[in-house]
């Protein structure tokens, strides 16, 4: 049998105490089409960044075609034959179209030396004609020529989306390497963009590893999927056998087991009647050309959680953000008691008691826990009061009372993430977002922190929960928002959600 | 002199180059922590705060007096600065900011010129900060003994402000992280102006101190100080509060064991070692001695 | 290829028009014209050289003025009449002077002696994220200037190196004005250009398209010190003389100002920037030694110019970084269309420190 086109053989890499990638091995036969899947950070990207270059894995080895291709630097990489998309967009704003994909073709191997340029050789204008002409045929091939002259920037979103494709395949790669291709597009947007992988590849025949979170994309384009989870091989096979596979469905939508939770919540599920304590009317957030939310209503009422969940890149993180006060809204309306508050600034929010638990904990590493706690009380001015905050989040997480003094860069991620939530609370939060509370975690450190935010709910707080632990999320929350591309795509009570069939199809296609 | 003799005096006065080196550093290394902002005006910060103080020494003011008033008009001019040029400036790209330091340097050094003149000045001398002592065969005056005795005394002071107030306390986090620290709820902009003002008043401290340990002083004397200051800093590792202090020592003992070992005829390009130095750090460890790494892997 | 908005005919009729300029100013205007013509000439260079680097290839120098030192002091050296060097520049090796070398290749020579001294600068600093490379090569300056200064024997220190040959006139140092400015068009808009370009805004995806980092980045740094190398070459046989105080830091300033004030990554923007920057001072000057002006006395006012640049340097970065014209090249056509099309910056600014897109 022929070497594979692509292997990762037993790859492992840590960051800080995190493994991103644990003995992961992938084998992609010449021309076939593999989609890669996982949950969010379980090590997709890094699989990618392993491949390009980008990062040195400490273990295992990365080889083409039965050749290592480890320790090349990313320019090395490419000029294997290896090219790639970025999930966010990665084009250079200030070239035109064509410049950048004249880019892809820098390896080129008649090109041109510094003399031939600078004299404007013959050799020079055949190049450059070439290159252009190459260009331009692969924008023809993504029905995208007509902007060949425009500044990539200035384009709509969709558009530089096949730019960076067309960036990706002009030069004829032999592996190519997909990082979300549908984020950010319509549905109309993405069938068409899968039309389009797939006929480029029927033309140009090249090895395709596919990254998504869009499941449908997925199945409907790669007969394999290979699924990753905390960094680790999880499963792999054809789509439909993905999709009965137990463990897949464990790792996107968690277990729901937790005592007593859904009795909590129901009790508080009948609050229907007071005004939402924070209410988002019709919100759109962009970053640069992206868009990340269109047109998000949702409300929380008082005292309880409301779950907010949804797929990688559906826009959660924003939403929370957008009520913090960290993403800046392009239009629409936040509330907070009746009040609107989209022009306040973060301090002010925070004053007012609406507090983020942000993604990925985002500790101040080279400070103490104490040190961290105390900047989550920033506002709180009275020692007394600082001391007695202290020394209920102390009470709540015994465990990280005492490694008080250690710096917090150096605790484990459970450890971490009961940091993170301690400091949000040392604010005295009356409404406290939390951002992805279980990521990363083992299961069990997951049931901690879940009833640590039953804990918290029943003290008195209202929760806005993002999670990709769905299933937990909703059994401690009396309402939940699905998110599916920056849109509210269902909404109800909990225990409704969780019934409906079209749910898990939402996460998995 | 015998050779130990030598090596002690030379000891000393790195030393107290180095203490002057690191206060200086101290500023560069927190604004670029903060902001990853190379503030070319600086050590021009400096020499504003010693021309004020000038002609109150000329007008017989006691020492402190002096040094306070150089600390308050480095401080004022920091804050100035910040609050007009670079507050609107914080979130541009960051060669915006360095073109804007490089302007309000060469803005800072001209009007001082033609407020004055360019003939060197120095303090009208202070009999105590004058006065030689000598230990142990080595020569020093008390000004010496002051600039280390003051330097670290401010160090300190800084170290407890960072360590152990609420906006000391801000700043650090803010160094690390600046969109969490937003998100708990810190002022950023009045922290990061806070900071300025720190930084302008341990200049201004410096700069007093370098006018009566050097005198010759002229509307140029701050920038190249301030720039030998980054590179102090650089040494330490930049945005590090221990690192800009011991960057600013060894920095201090590098140029002056140079100077002192080397034959004449080398001795004389004090300054091209300070940059040479510079280049070394970074081609064998750019994180400097307690700095984090800033790559591109290539 | 042209850059768009131009068509075949503009270049030749351009030079031509140059050309007609060149011979006019030649033989029309007086000694002080025609060094004011000259040094505009010489700015011109360095700018466009400097834009180069920082502009085009985000490696933001502030060792021009260093590598227009190196170029200036070695053409000078070599075209210096053998009769006089003995006793001026007494430390060179004799087979040195002896010679007279003729003008074109001292300058190159020049050129060539001020890229050494960029790669021996660039190879470290290259590499680091950030903006080490401006304190790097501010310190190039300082190495040079204490250089010049200390080394009597070869270069006349503090005093400068005077007499040297007037070579320099209006069509060697337009001719070289130019040739750069060619130079770093074709080069910008060639393979290795959208390479260097590439890696200014995004070195990770620039590596992803198989460009090599720290080549593009040398390369292109290199070139430009080359460029700043004649410029000072062309500048001592101009003025016919060289002191350290030339490439002070002053210069340092100066040289940046030209830059942004026209715009980084804009070629007509540096020929402009540089004209200001060039004619503005001449104004000015008059009022730094004082005098009677309009009937009001005025003291002597040091600094004026250094002043006025600077508060240039300030009030651009706050009103409008992107300078005269932006990245873009202003052309005849593109002012047309300019003014018809609607602003395209509506968009928010995106500011660093806030959270991540997702």
């Amino acid at each position: 049998m022929a070497s594979p086109a692509l292997e990762l053989d037993r790859v492992s890499i840590n960051f800080g105490g995190v493994r991103a990638l644990d003995q992961f091995s992938l084998a992609l036969q010449e021309g076939e089409i593999r989609g890669l899947i996982g949950p969010n950070g379980s090590g997709k990207s890094t699989a990618f960044n392993v491949i390009t270059g980008l990062n040195n894995p400490d273990s295992g080895d990365v080889r083409m075609e039965g050749r290592s291709i480890l320790g090349l630097r990313a320019d090395e990489v490419a000029a294997r034959g290896i090219a790639r998309t970025f999930q966010n967009l990665r084009l250079f704003g200030a070239m035109t179209v064509a410049e950048n994909v004249m880019l892809g073709t820098h390896l080129s191997r008649d090109a041109p030396g510094l003399v031939p340029t600078l004299i404007t050789a013959p050799r020079f204008r055949r190049h450059e004609a070439e290159m252009r002409e190459r260009s331009e045929d692969a924008l023809k091939s993504l029905s995208i020529v007509e902007y060949a002259d425009e500044l990539a920037g200035s384009l709509p979103y969709g558009v530089q989306k096949r730019v960076d494709l067309a960036r990706s395949i002009v030069a004829r790669p032999k592996v190519l390497l997909l990082d979300e291709p549908a984020a950010g597009l319509t549905e109309h947007e993405s069938r068409q963009l899968m039309d389009l992988v797939r006929r480029l590849h029927e033309e140009l025949r090249f090895t395709l590893l596919l990254v998504e979170h869009d499941m449908h994309f997925v199945s409907s384009l790669c007969p394999r999927i290979t699924v990753i989870d905390f960094g680790k091989f999880l499963a792999e096979g054809a789509p439909s056998e993905i999709r009965a596979n137990d463990n897949v469905v464990t790792a996107y939508l968690g277990t729901g087991k937790l005592e007593g939770a859904a009795r909590d919540a129901d009790a508080r599920g009948s609050g229907a009647a007071t005004p939402p304590v924070v209410a988002v009317r019709d919100l759109e957030v962009r970053y640069g050309a992206v868009p990340a939310l269109h047109g998000v209503t949702i409300e929380a009422q008082e005292g309880a959680i409301t779950a907010i969940v949804g797929a990688n890149g559906a826009g959660k993180t924003t939403l929370l953000g957008a009520i913090a006060g960290v993403a800046p809204p392009w239009r629409g309306g936040i509330f907070h008691r009746g009040e609107p508050i989209a022009r306040r600034s973060c301090e002010e929010r925070v004053a007012a008691g609406i507090v983020l638990c942000p993604e990925g904990r985002r500790l101040f590493p080279e400070m103490t826990v104490e040190e961290n706690l105390r900047l989550g009380g920033y506002k709180v001015k009275d020692r007394a009061a600082m001391a007695q905050a202290l020394e209920r989040v102390f009470d709540l997480f015994p465990h990280i009372a005492d490694r008080r003094g250690q710096r917090a860069g150096t605790l484990s991620g459970g450890e971490q993430q009961m940091v993170a939530i301690g400091r949000a609370l040392m604010a005295k939060p009356s409404v406290l977002l939390l951002d992805e509370p279980s990521l990363g975690l083992a299961p069990n450190l997951v049931e901690l922190i879940f009833e640590t935010i039953l804990e918290i709910s029943r003290s008195g707080a209202s929760i806005l929960l993002v999670e990709q632990n769905a299933s937990m999320a909703l059994e401690i929350a009396s309402r939940g928002y699905v998110l599916e591309t920056g849109r509210v795509a269902l909404s109800g009570s909990a225990a409704e959600l969780k019934a409906r069939a079209d749910f898990v199809e939402a996460y998995l296609g | 002199m015998s050779g130990f003799t030598v090596f002690l005096q030379q000891l000393a006065n790195g030393l107290v180059l180095g203490f002057l080196y690191g206060l200086i550093a101290i500023g560069l290394s927190m604004v670029y922590g903060l902001l990853r902002m190379i503030n070319f005006a600086h050590g021009d910060v400096l020499m504003v705060g010693v021309f004020i103080a000038l002609p109150v020494s000329w007008m017989g003011a006691p020492f402190p007096i002096v040094l306070l008033s150089g600390i308050a008009a480095a401080t004022a001019v920091g804050g100035l600065i910040q609050w007009t040029v670079f507050r609107p400036l914080i979130r541009s790209r960051d060669v915006t900011l360095l073109v804007a330091s490089l302007g309000v340097s060469l803005l800072l050094q001209n009007v001082v010129l033609m407020l004055t003149s360019p003939q060197p000045k120095r303090p009208s001398p202070e009999a105590f900060l004058d006065a030689p002592f000598q230990i142990g065969g080595v020569f020093l005056r008390n000004v010496d003994l002051m600039i280390v005795a003051l330097a670290i005394a401010f160090v300190i002071g800084t170290h407890w402000f960072l360590q152990h107030t609420r906006p000391g306390l801000a700043i650090r986090a803010l160094s690390q992280d600046l969109g969490a620290a937003r998100m708990m709820g810190i002022r950023v902009p009045r922290m990061i102006f806070i900071c300025f003002l720190v930084g302008s008043a341990l200049a201004g401290v410096a700069g007093v101190f370098i006018g009566y340990k050097y005198g010759h002083l002229n509307p140029y004397s701050g920038f190249l100080p301030g720039v030998k200051a980054f590179v102090a800093a650089v040494i330490g590792g930049i945005g590090s509060f221990p690192g800009a202090v011991v960057g600013g020592i060894i920095l201090g003992l590098l140029e002056v064991f140079l100077v002192g070992y080397l034959p004449d005829a080398l001795a004389q390009f004090r300054d091209a070692y300070v940059f040479l130095v510079l280049i070394l750090v970074l081609l064998i460890r750019p994180s400097g001695l307690f700095g984090r790494a800033e790559y591109v892997k290539a | 290829m042209t850059a768009p908005g131009t068509n075949k005919a503009t270049i030749p009729i351009a030079l031509a028009a140059l050309a007609a300029g060149l011979w006019l100013a030649q033989s029309e205007l007086n000694a002080f014209y025609l060094q004011v013509l000259g040094l505009l000439g010489v700015n011109i260079i360095l700018t466009v050289s400097l834009n180069l680097a920082a502009g085009f290839g985000g490696m933001f120098s502030l060792g021009h003025p260093a590598f227009a030192a190196i170029g200036g002091y070695t053409a000078a050296i070599l075209t210096y009449p053998a009769a006089m060097k003995a006793f001026r520049v007494p430390g060179w090796p004799d087979w040195l002077l002896q010679t007279t070398a003729p003008f074109l290749p001292a300058l190159i020579l020049g050129g060539i002696a001020a890229s050494i001294a960029a790669v021996l600068v660039g190879w470290p600093v290259l590499r680091l994220r950030g903006h080490y490379l401006a304190v790097a090569t501010l310190g190039l300056t300082v190495i040079v200037q204490v250089s010049i200064v200390n080394l009597v024997d070869f270069t006349r220190g503090a005093l400068g190196l005077s007499g040297i040959p007037n070579h320099a006139n209006l069509w060697w140092i337009y001719g070289f004005a130019v040739i750069t400015i060619y130079v770093v068009h074709r080069l910008v808009h060639s393979r290795f250009g959208r390479a260097l370009r590439a890696v200014r805004d995004d070195t990770t995806a620039a590596q992803m398209s198989g460009v090599n980092v720290a080549r593009t980045r040398l390369v292109a740094f290199t070139i430009s010190a080359f460029f700043a190398g004649v410029a000072g070459g062309l500048l001592g046989h101009l003025l016919r003389i060289l002191t350290p105080g030339q490439f002070s830091f002053n210069a340092v300033f100066l040289g940046v100002a030209m830059m942004i004030l026209g715009g980084m990554g804009s070629i007509t923007g540096s020929v402009i920037g540089a004209a200001i920057m060039t004619i503005l001072p001449q104004f000015i000057i008059p009022f730094e030694r004082g005098g009677s002006f309009l009937g009001v006395e005025l003291p002597a006012l040091h600094g004026l110019t250094q002043i006025v640049t600077a508060l240039i340097l300030i009030i651009v970065m706050l009103i409008r970084p992107e300078g005269i014209a932006g990245a873009k090249e202003l052309t005849m056509r593109g002012m047309t269309a300019r003014a018809r099309r609607p602003s395209d910056r509506m968009r928010p600014k995106a500011s660093r420190g806030e959270v991540e897109a997702k």
